[in-house]
């Protein structure tokens, strides 16, 4: 090796034969002995790391924490009774959305005895558009302590509120059921092809209802519903 | 990597509004995302200020903070993101790099001139990397991030943080030889850098 092959590999050689692999570690150490610009290369560079890491911590200023406590007070507690608005952060909402409206799941909730899983059928979306679909919730009488938990297959992506597709494909969260019907707007987009599901989960204790409703991905350009592994 | 059952709590918690379970979650990294905010903005205010508005947003979306991942690392993202905002925001304010010798020091420090004037000329040289290098840099070598957590943070694997953090070291030192003349006065015989 010569001066120019050894230069890069300075970092790697100081962290030792497993960075640099045990030959390509031998072949610097043996330029190193022979070479004085290089051996002195990495002294300059040990001296470098050695200043780096004595550079002193810094600490937070004395009185971050109480800024931020006083911030804190001041944003608004997500409200227990309005737990939609939190959902509101992460998944956008129908009006933002750029597709049209094409699918509605309708789920009956009743917190008492078994229930079936229920199962919806969307028509075809195309595929890289934004769908929104309303999911509701229905019960008796209002219901503490409910875990929400929507599922997305692989096929669908949550859209953001700029309706730019998320990495995200499942969101879960706490909440309430007032008496009545809540409906829960999300909008999703169709990335691949194929009879991809929504699953929605409500539970309650032990208790869980599940409501799987299936959006037909269809690509563009042949306009056929291709039907995947769903 | 996954936050401890303590800190589970804490975040259920949190999410469903304990602003107090939120403070004592961060309360203990304060110092860490302090000090990696104030290394990649060489401001003081500006850094406390990019602290406050981070944990600010992370209290916000702690209903997308997926419970398998760790804490720390989410956080520790989201203030990243943010200081990338932060000097976005004072390159259009300014319209210029904030990559110049930054002017202020820890004002605590009490300690020699000569040492004063080490850091300056150090940080000044970092200052210079491009952005790609100085935060592994600043993570690793200065902040004492781990390999992990960084690889997390910046969202690119193991392997290229570790040469990153090569190259930042490389360059550092050739940016440091050309200071030469004014390190002169003070580096240690024995540490003494070449003539390049
Ligand atoms: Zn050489």
């Amino acid at each position: 090796m010569n001066c120019q092959q050894v230069e890069p590999l300075l970092g790697s050689y100081l962290d030792g034969p497993s960075e640099l692999g045990k030959v390509n570690f031998a072949k610097v150490e043996e330029h190193l002995g022979a070479c004085r610009a290089c051996s002195t290369s990495l002294d300059d560079l040990r001296w470098v790391i050695a200043q780096l890491k004595a550079q002193p911590r810094i600490k937070a200023p004395e009185d971050l924490a109480a800024r931020l406590h006083r911030r804190l007070a001041l944003e608004a507690e997500p409200p227990r009774e309005n737990w939609l608005v939190r959902l509101q952060q992460f998944i956008n909402w129908p009006s933002l959305a750029v597709g049209a409206v094409v699918a509605a799941g309708v789920m009956f909730f009743v917190l008492r005895g078994p229930q079936p899983v229920v199962g919806i059928y969307a028509s075809a979306v195309p595929i890289d558009q934004n769908v929104a679909v309303q999911i509701a919730f229905e019960v008796d009488e209002d219901v503490q302590g409910v875990t929400f938990d929507i599922r997305l297959q692989d096929g669908l992506r949550f859209v953001d509120s700029r309706g730019q597709p998320l990495q995200t494909q499942q969101v879960a969260w706490r909440g309430e059921l007032r008496r009545g019907k809540t409906v829960v707007p999300i909008t999703v987009r169709g990335i691949r092809p194929g009879r991809w599901e929504i699953l929605a989960v409500v539970r309650k204790n032990q208790l869980a209802r599940k409501t799987h409703i299936i959006i037909p991905v269809r690509a563009q350009r042949s306009g056929n519903i291709s039907v995947g592994e769903g | 990597m996954v936050s401890t059952p303590e800190q589970r709590e804490l975040i259920c918690r949190a999410r469903n509004g304990d602003k107090a379970a939120f403070e004592t979650l961060i309360g203990p990294q304060l110092d860490r995302f302090y000090g990696l905010a104030y290394q990649l903005i060489r401001n003081e205010d500006d850094a406390a200020d990019v602290v406050q508005e981070a944990l600010i947003k992370a209290y916000r979306s702690l209903g997308s903070f997926r419970g398998d991942a760790d804490f720390f690392t989410w956080m520790a993202r989201i203030l990243r993101n943010t200081v990338l905002d932060e000097l976005k925001r004072a390159v259009r304010r300014h319209e210029e790099p904030v990559e110049t010798l930054p002017e202020s020091l820890d004002r605590s420090l009490e300690g020699k001139a000569e040492q004063k004037e080490l850091r300056e000329i150090v940080h000044g040289c970092i200052s210079q990397l491009s952005s790609k290098l100085r935060e592994p840099l600043v993570m690793f070598d200065i902040e004492g991030y781990s390999y992990e957590e960084i690889s997390q943070i910046l969202g690119i694997n193991i392997g290229t943080v570790k040469s990153r953090l090569n190259r930042a070291r490389e360059s550092l030192r050739q940016k440091l030889n050309k200071q030469r003349n004014r390190l002169a006065g003070w580096v240690k015989v024995s540490d003494e850098l070449p003539a390049s």
